[in-house]
C-alpha cells in the first residue's frame, strides 16, 4: 500500500536538509565558535540559501496538502481532541494499542502543526532581521529587533528539542512506517478494497 | 584628506546663496564624510535664512519631567558653535529650567504666557519620562500661584496647544531607564500619554546633539521630517549601527573579541549594534572624537525602543526575559527546557524498554516473508497448526465482543476516570 507518495517524500527530505542546515548555521550565528573560524558572511549566506529552500518547500507543501485536501491528515484540528484520551493512555503505558487514527496520530499532528507555525513565524522574523531598515513597522508590532532575536532563538531551541523526539519515536514506534518514508510503500493491504466501496480518490 | 573635505564643504556652502534644498539638507545630515560638526555647518545656513527673512525663530518651551537632565547636558556639549550661539541663532528658547536666567514666578509666568499667546506656534520639547503613578505626584515641575503642578498635568495642558511635540532622549520617547523594572513610578514615554497627535521621538541616552539640532533645523527650514514607525527621523535612525560599524568587516571575517577592549567585533560580548538604529559610527560623540565600539566597549542599544530592559544584560548577546515573577536568562531557559525534554524522552525510553514495547514494535514491524508451498506431510501439518491457532484467536475475540455487548450501559464520570487508569495485561485482555 502506498503510504507516502513521491511529493510527500520529496518535501520531507528537503525539509530535513533545510531545517538541519538552518538550525546548525543559526546556532553558529548566535554564538560563533571562534575555534572553527568560519567566515560569518559565508555562514549567513548558507543560512539564507537554506532559508530560501525552506520557504519554497513549506509553501509548496502547504499548496500540496490543500490541493489534495490531505491537510486534515497532518494538521491538528478540533476533531482530533476526542482522540487525545486513547492517545494519552497509550503514551502513559496504560494500554498497549492505539485505535486507527489515520496516517498520523494526534501527537504527530500536534507536532507538525507547531512546526508549521514555527516555520511561518521564523520566516517573518527572518525577514525583519534581514532587512532591519525597511521593516520598522514590523519590528514595532513585534516589540523590537531584540525580541525578534529571542523569538528566533526559541524557534531554534524548539527544533533542537523536537527533532530528537521525532527521531526517537520514529525509530521505536513503527519501523514499517519508517521505511515507508524511504520507499513510499508499507507492506499492508487496506482492510476493505477501496474500489468496491466507491472511494475512488487517486493517490497523487 | 580631512582638510580637503572641509574645504570642499566650505566652498559648497559659500556658493549657496539661497537656502539648501531639502534633499541637500538631508544628504548633509546623513553624510559620513563630514569632518566638522553638523551644528557647525547648520548655523551659517540658519543665520543666512534669518537674514533673508525666510524663516522665523520658533518659540520653544523645554520642559523636564522624570529626567537626569542628560539630554540638555548633551545638547550643551556642542562645542563649535556652542550652545548659546545655537539658541540665539536658531531657536527662541523661552523656558528651560536648567538654563533659565531667573527662577520662580517670573519665569513660570513667562512660560505660561508663551503657551497662551503663542498657542499653535510654539514647540514643546519634552525631556524625561512622564511619571504617571499616583496621578503624577512623584514629579512636580513648577509652582503656579503657589500650587505645585505635576509633569503629567503640565504635559497634558501644553501638548494640545503646541505646534510640534518633540520627545528628546530615551526616557521621553519610551520611558527609558526610568521605566525599567519594576517601574514603581509608572514612567511612560510621551507618546504613550499624548496619543492624539504626532510626537517626534529623538531617542538615545543621551541623544546626540546633532540628532537634536538636525531635527530642529529640519523643522525650522522644511517642516516635519520623514519619520519611521517609531516616529524617529529617518535621516538619523535609518540604519542599524551594525551596518555602519567600523568593525563590520571583522564580524564578516569571524574575528571576535572575547573581552571588552580587545581587537575584533564585539558581537560576543553583547554588542547590541545589530538591533539598534542610530548613526553613531559615522557621527561619533564628543565632537567626532570617539564612540563606544571604537573605544572597545559594546553598544548597549541606548537608542532602541526597549532600552534598557530589553537590552540587559549589556555584556550578553541575548537579553534576559522579564516575566511578572522572575527574570529569566534566555540561554539558561533554553538549556533547562532542553534538559527537561531529554529527561522526558529518557523516561519514556526506559519505560518502553522495560515494558517490552520496543520489542513488540520491532517484532510486529518486521514481517516474515511468505513461505513456499509445503513439500511433504510434516510441512502441511505445520500449516494446519498455524491455521488452527489463528482460528482460536478469532473465536476468543468474538466471545469477548459478545460479552462486552451484553454488559453495555452508560458510564458514570467516576467510572470513566477509573477506566482511564485501568491497565490491561500483556495479551490485551481487560
Amino acid at each position: 500500500m502506498l503510504l507516502q507518495p513521491l511529493p510527500i517524500r520529496i518535501f520531507h527530505w528537503t525539509l530535513v536538509a533545510a531545517v538541519s542546515t538552518l538550525v546548525l548555521t543559526g546556532l553558529y550565528l548566535d554564538n560563533p565558535v571562534t575555534v572553527l573560524h568560519f567566515r560569518m558572511g559565508t555562514v549567513r549566506y548558507v543560512h539564507l540559501l537554506a532559508a530560501m529552500v525552506l520557504i519554497v518547500n513549506v509553501f509548496g507543501q502547504m499548496y500540496y496538502y490543500i490541493y489534495t485536501r490531505k491537510f486534515t491528515e497532518v494538521i491538528f484540528l478540533p476533531r482530533d481532541l476526542q482522540n487525545l484520551r486513547s492517545f494519552s493512555r497509550y503514551y502513559m503505558f496504560i494500554t498497549n494499542e492505539t485505535p486507527n487514527y489515520g496516517r498520523y496520530n494526534p501527537g504527530q499532528k500536534a507536532l507538525y502543526t507547531v512546526w508549521l507555525a514555527a516555520i511561518l513565524l521564523s520566516i517573518v522574523c527572518g525577514i525583519a532581521l534581514l532587512f532591519p531598515d525597511d521593516t520598522v513597522w514590523l519590528q514595532k508590532t513585534m516589540h523590537g529587533l531584540n525580541t525578534i532575536r529571542i523569538i528566533k532563538y526559541f524557534i531554534g531551541m524548539l527544533f533542537v528539542g523536537t527533532i530528537p523526539l521525532h527521531l526517537y519515536l520514529v525509530f521505536t514506534e513503527d519501523p514499517a512506517k519508517l521505511q515507508a518514508m524511504f520507499t513510499g510503500y508499507i507492506k499492508k493491504e487496506p482492510k476493505c478494497d477501496p474500489a468496491q466501496h466507491g472511494d475512488t480518490q487517486k493517490e497523487i | 584628506m580631512t582638510r580637503r573635505n572641509t574645504v570642499t564643504h566650505k566652498k559648497k556652502f559659500e556658493g549657496v546663496k539661497l537656502m539648501l534644498t531639502r534633499r541637500e539638507f538631508i544628504e548633509l545630515c546623513m553624510s559620513s564624510t563630514i569632518t566638522l560638526s553638523l551644528s557647525h555647518m547648520l548655523i551659517p545656513i540658519m543665520q543666512e535664512a534669518h537674514a533673508q527673512m525666510k524663516i522665523t525663530k520658533p518659540p520653544v518651551v523645554w520642559i523636564q519631567l522624570g529626567t537626569c537632565v542628560g539630554d540638555s547636558i548633551s545638547w550643551d556639549n556642542g562645542v563649535s558653535p556652542d550652545f548659546y550661539q545655537l539658541i540665539n541663532d536658531m531657536l527662541d528658547l523661552r523656558y528651560h529650567w536648567s538654563y533659565n536666567s531667573v527662577d520662580g514666578d517670573q519665569m513660570v509666568k513667562g512660560m505660561l504666557d508663551t503657551v497662551e499667546k503663542e498657542a499653535g506656534n510654539f514647540w514643546l520639547v519634552v525631556e524625561g519620562s512622564v511619571i504617571t503613578a499616583d496621578e503624577g505626584r512623584y514629579n512636580y515641575v513648577f509652582l503656579r500661584d503657589g500650587e505645585m503642578v505635576t509633569g503629567l498635568a503640565a504635559l497634558k495642558e501644553f501638548a494640545p496647544k503646541a505646534k510640534h511635540v518633540i520627545a528628546v532622549g530615551a526616557c521621553a520617547c519610551w520611558g527609558g531607564p526610568a521605566a525599567a523594572h519594576p517601574n514603581l513610578s509608572g514612567s511612560k514615554g510621551v507618546w504613550d500619554v499624548i496619543t492624539d497627535r504626532t510626537v517626534i521621538n529623538i531617542p538615545g541616552c543621551p541623544a546626540h546633539p546633532d540628532w537634536m539640532t538636525g531635527t530642529f533645523s529640519h523643522l525650522v527650514l522644511y517642516g516635519m521630517p520623514d519619520l519611521d514607525s517609531y516616529n524617529r527621523p529617518k535621516m538619523f535612525y535609518g540604519k542599524t549601527i551594525h551596518e555602519l560599524c567600523h568593525r563590520r568587516q571583522q564580524f564578516e571575517d569571524g574575528i571576535f573579541a572575547a573581552f571588552p577592549g580587545e581587537e575584533g567585533c564585539l558581537f560576543q560580548v553583547g554588542c547590541k549594534g545589530p538591533v539598534t538604529h542610530a548613526d553613531c559610527p559615522v557621527r561619533q560623540w564628543n565632537e567626532y572624537t570617539n564612540w563606544p565600539v571604537k573605544a572597545g566597549a559594546p553598544c548597549i542599544g541606548c537608542a532602541s525602543p526597549n532600552f534598557p530592559d530589553g537590552m540587559m544584560p549589556f555584556y550578553n548577546h541575548l537579553p534576559d526575559v522579564q516575566t511578572p515573577a522572575v527574570k529569566m536568562n534566555v540561554t539558561k531557559t533554553g538549556a533547562t527546557l532542553g534538559a527537561l525534554a531529554v529527561g522526558a524522552v529518557g523516561t519514556h525510553l526506559a519505560a518502553s524498554v522495560f515494558g517490552r514495547r520496543i520489542h513488540k514494535h520491532y517484532v510486529d514491524g518486521t514481517k516474515p516473508r511468505e513461505s513456499a508451498p509445503p513439500e511433504n506431510l510434516e510441512q502441511v501439518k505445520q500449516e494446519l497448526d498455524d491455521l488452527i491457532t489463528q482460528q482460536k484467536a478469532l473465536l476468543s475475540e468474538t466471545e469477548k465482543l459478545e460479552k462486552a455487548n451484553g454488559r453495555r450501559r452508560k458510564k458514570s464520570f467516576a467510572r470513566k476516570v477509573g477506566d482511564f487508569f485501568k491497565t490491561e495485561d500483556r495479551d490485551g485482555m481487560k
